[in-house]
């Protein structure tokens, strides 16, 4: 609903714009339709500005990056999940191939990777040269998910909460550090 | 020869004109296209992400303001926040220094009469 009120206004203004920008060219002398024109490769597209502007509005939304990297987490801890049950447990429990628990052993690389993945993913999609700075909350996360759903919580409640309560806070961080780097740059 | 103005080079310019006064999208663009006599190109609606960051860091503040007189449309005015005037003059200082810095590096290259670098 607010992003809708968003986007109503940012279109309001963008026409607004684009109308005296319109008006400014026929006052120059040119014909309606040549102004037309010059006021669109002056201005850009109405509707791909009104775009960037709505996601750059998510982007900077802490809380908004922080679900769409938890739901991003989740759909992929499903499939782990679908993987794990189907692949990797008739292994541990029917086969018993990896002695000296080795099986566990498994099941956790398998968690690590679970969690290592997506959040490469998103690092690599908000600008690699910020991995480092994010490294502590990172290997947080994966320590978390890890080995938290092992000893404490129902792999299910593991799989649901944890990678998205990282994520939130992985989303978190960045787009933190995002704005204090855009501060003292600009 | 005129060089479409860096998208992130434009918040310090939008800064610039809004130490000015208040003013509202067109009238900064308007106002960037004057100071620079042509010499760079922004593209308008490159503006508005830039006037939307500098909103969002507590820079500016933009207030919708009622028709005019005249019949024109509402329009959404912009003016500079305390904050903002102090990160103006702030990077206005880190720009000048770089522009000075990047004429010594170029140095005569291009003979005397090329235009300055920045």
């Amino acid at each position: 609903m607010q992003n809708q009120q968003f986007r109503d206004e940012d279109r309001a203004e963008l026409e607004g714009h684009f109308a005296e920008r319109l008006q400014a060219y026929v006052e120059l002398g040119e014909t309606p339709e040549q102004a037309v024109l010059s006021a669109r490769a002056k201005f850009g597209e109405t509707e791909a500005v009104v775009r960037e502007l709505h996601w750059q509005r998510i982007v900077r939304q802490p809380l908004q990056i922080g679900m769409l990297a938890g739901v991003s987490w989740l759909a992929y801890a499903a499939v782990l999940h679908q993987l794990t049950g189907s692949l990797v447990a008739p292994i541990i429990h029917e086969r018993q191939p990896f002695p000296l628990g080795g099986g566990a052993g498994l099941t956790l690389l398998v968690r690590v990777y679970a969690t290592l993945a997506p959040a490469a993913l998103l690092v690599a999609w908000k600008g690699a040269e910020r991995f480092p700075r994010h490294a502590r909350t990172i290997v947080l996360g994966i320590m978390a998910f890890s080995l938290v759903p092992v000893a404490f919580v129902p792999d299910f409640a593991g799989f649901i909460l944890v990678p998205t309560l990282h994520g939130a806070l992985i989303g978190w961080r960045l787009a933190h550090r995002a704005r204090q780097k855009r501060q003292a740059t600009r | 020869m005129a060089k479409e103005l860096p998208r992130n080079d434009i918040p310090i310019f939008v800064l610039a004109i809004l130490e000015s006064g208040p003013a509202h999208g067109y009238a900064i663009a308007r106002e960037i296209d004057k100071r620079c006599e042509g010499g760079l190109i922004l593209r308008d609606g490159a503006l508005y992400p830039a006037l939307r960051a500098l909103e969002d860091d507590g820079l500016i503040v933009g207030e919708w303001q009622p028709s005019s007189e005249s019949g024109g449309p509402p329009r959404k005015t912009y003016r500079l926040t305390d904050e903002g005037k102090a990160e103006a003059a702030r990077r206005a200082t880190l720009w000048r220094s770089y522009a000075k810095n990047v004429e010594r590096i170029l140095g005569n290259l291009g003979g005397q009469d090329a235009e300055p670098a920045i």
